[in-house]
């Protein structure tokens, strides 16, 4: 640990895999891809999806905040409740004005989009539910988990398309290096799980067309990836300069040890092929956080699963890392690409590996793709004695976030 | 034709959540915690199932009250149809 270092003191996940760390957790190292046909997308070129499995938010949340808020705020709030419990806080003792919000968030309200498109169309203007602008603006994830929370310190929402969440994380780290904050409730979130969400997509040629085997149809780093497989999710972590974690007798699960940030400028979605942009963010991280490649023992991957962007980051990796490059990974084989989530899930999942000095595997890597040079895990987890790990995360846009974690 | 009342009630819990027990004839809006934002909601799901809503000023009116408020309400505005439609 560095002075400058963050302490992770509490997690919370909602992913595919379930409702909880453990279940998340449990989920991804099964190695099994868990993308299925979905009644939502039904008649669309590509009808299946990756979603949260028993998801009842009247039981979770209550009746109330079930029709007031989208449902990638309502998987945020879970999360955050899940993390804030994993960091032994207690809302209702905690100096308000001292705790942060900071949630990313690509797509937003797509569910509440798509109702009121829906009543549009059909010419019935008074039926646009008055809530669709409070039910679906991105900033209204971050406001309503502050309210929630009774969270009264900066809120601010990050939008950086599938790296949102990891430059929650990062911006989180910024406040408390600042001193704006004491605690910062730091993740993603996300449900484009949505008829126009897969529309698009598709349009854009960036998911799979696996339709008979819609399990095997996300395959980071497989010969025969076809793209990515749509999902929904998020991942929160509470974020403390360690003293302050110290005093109060947290637990102290890892290390937030260095943020890196950089754009491609090259493309609105495909990332350059030289890889520049996403190394310059691996080095900024490393070198915010005093660290060297060689210091790095895993890589938990952005790894969508799309034939570009796959190999694009396993040739950026086998550069930086020459011939030792440490295991590799991308969970979005298990539990597709949560888009603004994924960042802020995958930082969570980096932070356990670390902590249980175990990579998960990537789930239906049957035969790595032989132009890449890289060490994926695959099939079941690997132990690895490991005390940093990078977690990547690239968005549209050329927006690349990458985090530096050290394990506690 | 089923009761105003109990269309209603059944909206509260179905649209609102609002625990069954909590709806009772004297509950008013006020102690269902609807605050402004939810009296908008519920102002759109009256008048989709209704054709009309209620008063927007009338915080402390009880469920029993809206009930007979729409029940006049859908009267009058289906003989203002009638009346419309014979002119025509």
């Amino acid at each position: 640990m560095t002075a400058r270092d963050m302490a992770v003191t509490g997690l919370g996940l909602v992913t595919p895999a379930g409702v909880g760390v453990e279940e998340s957790w449990t989920g991804i190292c099964a190695g099994s891809g868990l993308a299925a046909r979905d009644e939502v997308l039904t008649g669309l070129p590509v009808d299946f999806s990756c979603w949260v499995p028993d998801f009842d938010a009247a039981a979770l949340l209550g009746p109330r905040l079930t029709w007031r808020i989208d449902r990638f705020t309502q998987l945020a709030m879970v999360a955050a409740r899940q993390a804030v419990a994993d960091a032994a806080l207690d809302p209702e003792e905690w100096d308000a004005p001292r705790v942060a919000v900071v949630l990313g968030v690509a797509a937003a309200g797509g569910d509440t989009w798509t109702d009121a498109y829906r009543h549009l169309a059909e010419g019935r203007v008074n039926a646009i539910s008055p809530l669709t602008l409070p039910r679906s603006l991105p900033n209204m994830v971050a406001g309503e988990v502050s309210m929630d929370l009774r969270a009264t310190g900066p809120c601010l929402t990050t939008s950086t398309a599938c790296a949102s969440g990891a430059t929650a994380l990062g911006i989180a780290r910024d406040l408390l290096r600042s001193g704006s904050c004491d605690i910062a409730i730091a993740g993603g979130t996300d449900c484009a799980r949505v008829p126009m969400g897969s529309a698009a997509f598709y349009r854009l040629g960036a998911l799979s067309q696996r339709r008979d085997d819609p399990a095997a149809a996300s395959r980071p780093f497989d010969v025969d990836r076809d793209g990515f497989v749509l999902s929904e999710g998020a991942g929160v972590v509470v974020l403390e300069r360690p003293e302050h974690a110290r005093a109060r007798g947290a637990r102290i699960r890892g290390y937030l040890a260095g943020y890196g940030a950089s754009a491609d400028g090259y493309h609105a979605t495909s990332p350059r092929p030289d890889g520049d942009g996403a190394r310059r963010a691996v080095e900024a991280a490393l070198a915010d956080a005093g660290s060297e490649p060689a210091e790095v023992h895993h890589v938990n991957a952005h790894g969508t699963s799309t034939p570009q962007g796959d190999r694009i980051e396993a040739n950026m990796l086998g550069t930086l890392f020459g011939s030792g490059t440490p295991p590799v990974t991308s969970v979005k084989g298990a539990i597709g690409h949560t888009l603004g989530a994924a960042g802020a899930v995958e930082a969570a999942v980096t932070v356990l590996s670390l902590e249980r000095q175990l990579v998960p595997p990537t789930a239906n890597l049957n035969q790595l793709d032989e132009g890449l040079a890289i060490d994926v895990v695959t099939k079941a987890p690997r132990a690895h004695r490991m005390t940093g790990a990078l977690s990547n995360a690239f968005g549209f846009g050329g927006q690349n976030a990458v985090l530096f974690f050290r394990a506690a | 034709m089923e009761p105003v009342y109990d269309v209603m009630a059944r909206l509260l819990t179905e649209h609102f959540g609002v625990p069954e027990d909590q709806i009772r004839p004297d509950a008013t809006f006020e102690a269902l915690e609807f605050d402004s934002l939810a009296r908008l909601e519920l102002g759109m799901v009256l008048v989709d199932t209704f054709g009309v809503s209620l008063p927007e000023d009338r915080v402390d009116m009880t469920l029993a009250e809206a009930a007979e408020y729409l029940t006049a309400a859908v009267g009058a505005a289906e003989a203002a149809d009638r009346l419309q439609k014979s002119v025509r």
